[in-house]
């Protein structure tokens, strides 16, 4: 990732933007141009479900610099409310308590910067829910 | 100030983050036994004023089932901004997918930078100027270690839709009172991580002073008393401050109770008075007035007559601020330093 691309990717990291493909229903993020179950092109935008409940997950400790102050953080598959599964990066949650089944809903975090003065670049991450 | 077109409230959120640090165990580093609160919030490795602002924009959008379409403004006050030239509020825009046909900007004036950014959107909507807006007050306040005000800075926010009154408010404004003056209790200088402050000023000339002006101009200009209110809020840099204002102002414990949140989230700054009033909104009914007063160092405060209408049962804010703050887990002094970036990898 660069500063450009950053940018270029900022809203459906903001709002969890993904795609759906016409013909077979298949849904896709982060977004791509070719559904892979049926090869289709026919692809349209979606915002997703904010809401869902982790499958399962990963620790990540080894990132590059712009990571510094962001890690370890863990990364899990999350099935949306509507069946979709992404993987996202959790928040707020104790490294050694996160559990298969653990609801989680959308919020926007600092994913990492470009050093001290560089930019802070924002996007969706994933913590237990508020509420229900 | 009243405004000649109806305006009020349209829909509320506030939030703080998951951390809290006990103010024993601030002392316990530094060699202190007495102490102005019980818990402050922090926020953490990955929150600044613009998360924390979505947070509570968020939940005043979807708790309010709010047009994202007719809103025109969104300004936030604050006196963290996590860059010191860019603004924050553009984030905000494009994250909540608000209308790119939008005002947006900053607000700085220490601890009421929220309510300044109210008021202005307040302007803007009973001027018909624009549909609807939105003001936030957000924070992740600093204290240089060791310093008193290591104690109290904390985080947090709240954020306000504002419309007319034809568009349906849970609260309607009546009016409001600012007052200002050049005192110098509290300051950063450009490039400062930390505030300083002159502590002799904080109390008197500074925090009672202000709000006690502000108070009571809006009483002597539009003709109330503390027992029109049924609720009141002050800023709350500490626990013992907006409750002894409460008293020399005339109000009672049991109307500042709601909203008095300080003791255990602390001092969130431009967040502070703000997060009370969305505490005290939690509770409030059809019918009952409220009274919000800020106070923002350096130094001025702003005061609100609020009365509530029957929309409040279906906009209050999901979920209620003191859900959010129940959900929060204690760090230890080591934990809190790294999480506010003091020390790096
Ligand atoms: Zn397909």
């Amino acid at each position: 990732m660069t500063e450009i691309s950053d940018w270029r990717y900022r809203i459906e990291r903001y709002r969890l933007i993904g795609v759906r493909c016409r013909r077979c229903g298949s849904v896709y993020y982060p977004k791509r141009s070719k559904c892979i179950k049926c090869g289709s092109s026919d692809l349209e935008e979606v915002e997703l479900p904010k809401r869902g409940r982790v499958v399962e997950y990963t620790i990540v400790r080894l990132l590059p610099d712009r990571y510094n102050r962001f890690h370890p953080y863990a990364v899990a598959l999350i099935e949306l409310d509507d069946g979709t599964r992404i993987y996202g990066q959790l928040t707020d949650v104790d490294l050694d308590k996160i559990h298969e089944g653990m609801e989680v809903e959308a919020t926007l975090r600092k994913l990492y910067e470009y050093g001290e003065s560089g930019q802070i670049v924002y996007g969706i991450k994933f913590r237990p829910v508020l509420s229900r | 100030m009243k405004p000649v077109n109806g305006v009020g409230i349209y829909g509320y959120g506030a939030y703080v983050p998951r951390y809290y640090i006990e103010n024993e165990a601030i002392g316990s580093i530094w060699g202190r036994i007495t102490y102005p609160i019980k818990n402050k919030s922090f926020p953490s490795f990955d929150e600044d004023t613009i998360t924390i602002a979505y947070e509570a924009a968020r939940i005043a959008i979807e708790s309010s089932n709010a047009p994202k379409d007719r809103i025109h403004a969104v300004f936030i006050g604050t006196e963290s901004k996590p860059y010191a030239v860019k603004p924050s509020g553009t984030v905000l825009v494009d994250a909540l997918g608000l209308s790119n046909k939008i005002l947006s900007a900053d607000y700085e004036f220490a601890c009421k930078a929220g309510t300044e950014a109210m008021e202005t959107v307040f302007g803007l909507v009973a001027s018909k100027m624009i549909d609807m807006g939105i003001a936030i007050g957000a924070d992740t306040a600093q204290g240089r270690p060791g310093d008193e005000l290591e104690y109290t800075a904390a985080a947090g926010g709240a954020a306000y839709i504002i419309s007319s009154v034809e568009d349906g408010v849970l609260a309607v404004l009546e009016a409001s009172y600012s007052y200002v003056s050049d005192t110098p209790d509290f300051w950063r200088r450009s490039g400062e991580k930390y505030p300083r402050h002159l502590y002799r000023f904080t109390g008197e000339p500074a925090y009672f002073n202000h709000i006690i002006n502000s108070v009571n101009g809006l009483f002597e200009e539009y003709g109330y008393k503390p027992s029109d209110f049924k609720y009141a809020v002050f800023h709350q840099p500490n626990a013992k401050f907006p409750q002894r204002v409460a008293s020399k102002l005339g109000f009672t414990k049991d109307q500042i109770a709601p909203g008095l949140l300080s003791p255990v989230i602390g001092n969130t700054y431009s967040g502070s008075s703000l997060v009370g009033f969305a505490a005290t909104l939690d509770v409030a009914k059809p019918g009952d007035k409220i009274l919000l007063a800020s106070f923002g160092s350096g130094a001025g405060s702003d005061a609100f007559a609020f009365e509530v209408t029957e929309l409040i049962e279906e906009r209050r804010a999901k979920p209620p601020i003191r859900d959010i703050i129940s959900r929060m887990v204690p760090r230890d002094y080591a934990t809190y330093v790294v999480y506010r970036g003091k020390i790096w990898r």
